[in-house]
């Protein structure tokens, strides 16, 4: 038909904004109307994807090429790492690669934040929570005597867990002296009394005691994780937020009794072996709940069902597999 | 892989874990290996660059805003690295790709309108028009995946291949009208009877 000929000519111009307005309604309209050039439509629209996602495998060699590149290249910009090379995934990588979407308050964040910093660092500069441009991880958050900017993961990941001021954390290993120092401070600290600091006015109002949070808000959207029975709530939180690399929020946590802990982002196999996980944090409302095994954090809102457990790996592990 | 996950698994490669990146290209290789293959059309050079891609990903790592899904950016990364090797392959001067004036359009939705009786399959459309671009010559397929993968101007592709923007603009236009030709022939998204031949009291869904 000569006249899906010229629809045809005005689809091809179409990607380029080159068509009138007329021109555009009426090649919509006969597109409605023509089954052929409907279809046609269809395959310049797939396009784009066609081009982009291809059937050719590509060669199993690549992966490899990659990450051996890249491991030279760390590597040579962090010499301590040359003594882990590991490619093995622990088990709950997969858990921490799959959850843990939380929302926070937005606070007033680099008052209480910095205060807690410079307390629980000597000084140190609240810069480290910071986004920052370069390739130096960023949230870590170091202890004044660490090198903010070293790349390296173990002594950072130490930094890491010793910053979780909780009082289990405290079992004995190497950690133990930096996290003895931490909480201290950090409860010296008043809880600020701003009425943006964190704390919603409605999770207020609601009490702490024994409010329960249903089990899909314990469940993670992906399925990965089973869901469980929250242990009973305790204690309100506020929850600071700090911007990342990426403009997503993370935070530190605190409960009213001047607790606090940093979500970061690697599970940590050291000694102590504390489970912690990254977290991409949206606003919501959270509260602290411990139950023995550590902190727990759930969200009020029902909407997403994450959790965070600093505790041991042990605990982690016992509490995501009842039973 | 949903954005949350793929920005967990950033957080710890930025935090001096590595291995995790290696999830990322899992889940990522076969995009950027597709595209650099269309881009550059043989197998080795599209091995050279999504390898090289997949590191300059790993070095920009810090660089990526997240408001964008992951596989977004790392096309747009792998099209450049393409657009490097194309360039030294003896063409010009600097280029990168941009989102800019002159980005094409997604055309509007018509996929209800297009397939009432439900016989499409994107699937089915992805491979004909693969299909189609293989059989269009090298420098016509050329300039179309360059547009297609998006954000390059005339201008830029110019400079990709050595030609002035409006040659670009032409060539697109010809490479879209000679895919569509070969697109309507029969046996390509259409049945193996003619289809813009047949009578007009065809029906269906393109089924014939």
């Amino acid at each position: 038909m000569r006249e899906c000929e010229y629809f045809q000519e005005l689809l091809c111009r179409l990607p380029d904004g080159d068509l009138s307005a007329e021109e555009s309604a009426a090649l919509l309209e006969h597109v409605d109307s023509c089954p052929d050039c409907a279809r046609l439509y269809a395959a310049f629209s797939s396009m784009g994807g066609a081009i982009r996602s291809g059937q050719a495998e590509p060669p199993a060699e690549l992966e490899d090429i990659v990450m051996d590149r890249i491991w030279a290249e760390h590597v040579k910009n962090a010499p301590q790492a040359a003594k882990k090379k590991p490619r093995f995934r622990p088990w709950f990588a997969q858990l921490a690669a799959a959850c843990f979407v939380l929302a926070v308050a937005v606070g007033a964040v680099t008052g209480i934040f910095g205060a807690r910093n410079r307390a629980a660092s000597g000084g140190a500069e609240t810069a480290d929570y910071l986004p920052q441009a370069q390739n130096d991880t960023v949230y870590a958050r170091v202890p004044a005597e660490a090198d903010p900017a070293e790349n390296a993961a173990p002594p950072q990941s130490q930094s890491r867990s010793a910053s979780f001021a909780l009082p289990e954390a405290d079992t004995g290993d190497e950690a133990a002296p930096e996290a003895a120092s931490q909480p201290a401070p950090a409860q010296e600290q008043p809880v600020p009394a701003e009425p943006g600091s964190g704390v919603e006015d409605n999770a207020a109002a609601e009490d702490a005691a024994s409010e329960e949070v249903t089990a899909e808000d314990a469940a993670m959207a992906d399925g990965i994780m089973t869901v469980m029975e929250p242990p009973a709530l305790a204690e309100e939180v506020q929850i600071m937020t700090v911007y990342d690399p990426f403009g997503q929020i993370m935070g530190v946590i605190t409960d009213t009794a001047g607790l606090q802990a940093l979500l970061t982002g690697e599970p940590w196999q050291g000694e102590t072996a504390d489970a912690v996980c990254s977290v991409t944090l949206e606003d919501g409302t959270y509260r602290l709940a411990e139950d023995g095994s550590g902190a727990l954090l759930w969200r009020r809102d029902g909407e997403e069902g994450f959790f965070l457990s600093p505790g041991t790996l042990a605990d982690f592990e016992a509490l995501i597999q009842p039973g | 892989m949903t954005r949350e996950q793929e920005h967990a698994l950033i957080r710890r490669v930025l935090d001096g874990d590595p291995d995790q990146f290696q999830d990322l290209v899992r889940a990522n290789e076969r995009g950027v290996y597709n595209l650099a293959l269309r881009m550059l059309g043989n197998e080795q050079d599209a091995l050279d660059a999504s390898q090289e891609a997949f590191f300059r990903a790993w070095k920009n790592l810090a660089s990526f805003r997240g408001d964008s899904r992951f596989s977004v950016w790392l096309y747009r990364l792998a099209g450049n690295v393409c657009l490097d090797m194309l360039r030294r392959a003896g063409r010009r001067s600097e280029s990168s790709l941009t989102a800019e004036d002159g980005e094409e359009l997604p055309l509007p939705d018509r996929s209800r309108a297009a397939d009432p009786h439900g016989m499409l399959e994107q699937k089915e459309l992805r491979a004909a028009v693969r299909a189609g671009l293989d059989a269009l010559e090298p420098e016509f397929r050329q300039v179309l995946v360059l547009r297609e993968i998006g954000g390059l101007s005339y201008e830029e592709i110019g400079q990709a291949t050595g030609l002035e923007a409006g040659t670009v603009k032409s060539r697109i236009f010809r490479a879209r009208r000679k895919l569509a030709a070969h697109l309507t022939a029969p046996g390509n998204i259409f049945g193996p009877e003619p289809s813009y031949t047949a009578s007009a009291s065809k029906k269906g869904g393109g089924q014939k």
